[in-house]
């Protein structure tokens, strides 16, 4: 029996490994079936396999499309435990919620898409709004997704004082507390993060992480 | 012959409205990648560590093939109608036919004319000087362009990046961004006045994020249809509304226009071949879509923020002598050194840029975006100089001698790509009242001429 279950859950790291979603759907449900919790499922399989596919992606052994395909698949798993946390009236423990986007007018986005990919490998809810994203649209989706977190990416120096708009925005309707925030991107440095009054601030992906993680255990 | 190409206009418009629709991440991850990978297989397109200026004719023309079939399988995607803009084999043959195979930038005896070049050619090539995107103050601005501008081997300016307008942020889509535009059209004008260069082109407004401050500012009292109007796309193959209103208003004004195409290495195209695929179709794209006429890159390491690593300058360099071979594009490129102003590192990756590019084929090359270009006020225009001197200099050279040249640069210069070398802001290694170099910074500029001259870089040798 665990010698199924060893394998199985071997061969599901490989099918996250390789971005194959499918496979990566049938496995997770047989690793179920064979009586895999889902949170070990999270913390064994998907947060380590993810975490090395994003180390890949930094050493570019793989490339940004193997990348997403892999992000894809994890993605597919955490909705299928997800569901079956419900069904069995747990909740699914992510380490929080995170909404991130890239600012309005603003479309550089392959870092915020890296940022996503390795905050959700570690095990985050992640909530990607994609570029050109308005302060209103943060709002809003901070609100629906009850987020812990606020990112915003902003690469230009045109589109960085939307970062404090959005900011702003949060004061105006009195929900700044209610959110931490964190930016990066090349237009971005620890002292505008300060000059802002952003929670955080990350110069890449791998730090995110660690931001994410810290801000929400103060 | 110059513009003769830009009557598709309509046409370009009325192909963004009705397209085949496609959603935007299928079209980067189920068209743009697989075909890529798909080409590079069938035209047995293959990365060599031990050449990176390649002198392999076949492989460079099996590539311009490549690049060909991509372009009219693929075409470009216009994110504001999620529609493919496409065009037939037979219709970009034609329309390379009738690009412009030369070009004048700028007015009268300040203007220079760019020509089509082939690999290993003796044309003269055209030298940008400039700081394409590198935020720097206001009080900065002109100091910093003129330092450019009185450069004599300097033929055309690249604005840097104004970061406020009259102490406020530039705000993209907003008032602010037009206000931006036209402070920046002031104040090149006063650095073109101190220079006695007064019809010297200038790469113009090219980092407006929406089309309202190219627009704005590219209009009566503002920068002149002889500058260079920059218009982007959007990595991977991908054009929006903003940008195709910047190609209508050019077109209008009858102004000059630069295109350019940045991919990224290790994104949707992949690693060396996936971008030296991209490279050599984009152009193609370009100029049926933009109508542009020059064709501009400077592809991006999205870890290193620099273009000068051994895959990306051998992309760069089998993409130019594919187009430079095939067609009379007039190929642009820009060096994004990770090196900074006061580095020796910055001195030698922009040598071995200018070298592997310049025998490639290109037309012009521009100096620099140094310390990747994101750094503000990290600027100095010995980097221009540097690319300038040696690009007239290499003009001629054998494809081999060069690949040398660049191998043993790269000996010298990758093992710091890694360790962030930005050095030092424009204020530091310039005296900012008489506008000259540190004696410092100029020190080492001369200490590693000399180390390029013993190299075999025939430095000064070549006045053109
Ligand atoms: C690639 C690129 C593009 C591509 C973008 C493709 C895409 N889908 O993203 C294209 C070609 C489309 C493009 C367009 C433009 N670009 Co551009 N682009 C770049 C370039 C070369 C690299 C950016 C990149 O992807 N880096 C790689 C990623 C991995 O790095 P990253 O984004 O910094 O992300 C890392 C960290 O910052 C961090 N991070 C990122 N986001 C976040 C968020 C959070 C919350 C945290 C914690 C961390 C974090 O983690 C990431 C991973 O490690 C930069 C130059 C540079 N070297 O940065 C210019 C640059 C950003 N672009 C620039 C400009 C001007 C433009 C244009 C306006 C040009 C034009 N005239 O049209 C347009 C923008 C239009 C618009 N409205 O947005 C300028 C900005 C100048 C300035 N001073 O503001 C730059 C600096 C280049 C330059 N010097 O001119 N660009």
């Amino acid at each position: 029996m665990s010698n199924t279950v060893d394998q199985t859950l071997d061969e599901l790291k490989q099918a996250l490994t390789d971005g194959d979603s499918n496979k990566t759907a049938t496995l997770t449900r047989k690793s179920l079936d064979l009586g895999v919790e889902p949170l070990a499922l999270i913390q064994n399989v998907i947060v380590p396999t993810l975490t090395q596919v994003g180390q890949d992606f930094q050493d570019f052994v793989i490339f940004l499309p193997e990348l997403m395909a892999s992000g894809d698949a994890a993605e597919k798993a955490t909705a299928i435990l997800e569901e079956a946390l419900a069904s069995s009236g747990q909740q699914m423990t992510s380490l929080g919620t995170v909404v991130i986007g890239t600012v309005e007018n603003d479309v550089h986005d392959i870092g915020k898409n890296i940022v996503s990919t390795l905050v959700r490998a570690h095990g985050f809810k992640v909530v990607d709004l994609g570029r050109d994203v308005a302060p209103s649209v943060f709002l809003e989706a901070a609100q629906k997704e009850k987020a812990d977190i606020v990112a915003m990416s902003s690469l230009m120096t045109t589109t960085r004082p939307s970062i404090l708009s959005t900011i702003n925005l949060f004061k105006e309707v009195e929900l700044r507390n209610d959110y931490k925030f964190i930016i990066g991107g090349g237009s971005v440095t620890q002292v505008y993060a300060d000059e802002v009054g952003a929670d955080g601030f990350a110069p890449d992906a791998a730090a995110a992480v660690e931001v994410c993680k810290a801000i929400l255990k103060k | 012959m110059r513009m003769r190409h830009r009557a598709r206009l309509v046409d370009v418009l009325n192909r963004a409205e009705t397209g085949p629709i496609i959603e935007e991440s299928d079209f980067e991850r189920r068209l743009v990648t697989p075909t890529i990978n798909r080409l590079i297989k069938q035209y047995d397109i293959k990365f060599d560590h031990k050449t990176i200026v390649p002198s392999d004719d076949d492989l460079a023309d099996r590539l311009f093939q490549a690049g060909l079939d991509f372009a009219s399988e693929v075409g470009l995607f216009c994110q504001s109608t999620s529609r493919r803009i496409v065009w037939s084999r037979q219709e970009l043959v034609d329309g390379l036919r009738y690009c412009p195979s030369e070009a004048i930038l700028g007015i009268g005896n300040d203007s220079v004319t760019v020509h089509a070049r082939r690999p290993e050619d003796t044309i003269r090539v055209t030298v940008v000087g400039g700081a394409y995107g590198v935020p720097v103050p206001e009080h900065l601005f002109v100091p910093v362009m003129y330092s450019y501008a009185r450069e004599p081997v300097v033929d055309v300016l690249e604005n840097a990046t104004l970061e406020t307008v009259y102490g406020h942020p530039i705000k993209a889509d907003s008032p602010w961004e037009v206000l931006g535009g036209w402070r920046e059209a002031e104040l090149s004008f006063q650095v073109l006045n101190r220079a006695n260069r007064l019809g010297m082109c200038i790469g113009c407004v090219e980092t407006s994020p929406t089309a309202l401050g190219e627009i704005s500012a590219s209009s009566w009292g503002g920068f002149r249809p002889s500058d260079w109007h920059h218009v982007a796309t959007i990595s991977e193959f991908k054009t929006n509304y903003d940008l195709l209103e910047k190609v209508v208003h050019t077109a209008r004004i009858g102004g000059a226009m630069e295109t350019y195409y940045n991919p990224i290495f290790g994104g949707y195209v992949g690693g060396a071949e996936g971008v030296a695929l991209a490279l050599t179709a984009a152009p193609i794209l370009l100029n049926q879509v933009n109508m542009a006429h020059t064709f501009g890159t400077r592809p991006d390491h999205p870890f290193l923020n620099c273009d000068t690593t051994p895959e990306i300058l051998w992309a760069l360099s089998l993409a130019f002598q594919a187009l430079s071979r095939n067609t009379n594009i007039l190929i642009s490129s820009l060096a994004g050194p990770a090196g900074g102003p006061g580095t020796k590192t910055m001195l030698y990756e922009l040598a071995a840029y200018t070298i592997a590019t310049t025998v490639s084929g290109q037309s012009m090359i521009e100096a620099s975006m140094s310390a990747g270009g994101r750094i503000p006020r990290h600027i100095s225009r010995l980097d221009a100089r540097l690319c300038g001197e040696i690009a007239h200099s290499v003009s001629g050279m054998k494809r081999e001698q060069a690949n040398e040249l660049v191998q043993h640069l790269l000996n010298i210069y990758q093992p710091d790509l890694k360790t962030n070398p930005i050095g030092r802001p424009f204020e530091e290694v310039y005296d900012v009242d008489n506008v000259e170099p540190t004696s410092e910074w100029q020190g080492i500029y001369d200490d590693v001429c000399s180390e390029l001259v013993h190299m075999g870089v025939p430095l000064g040798c070549n006045i053109r």
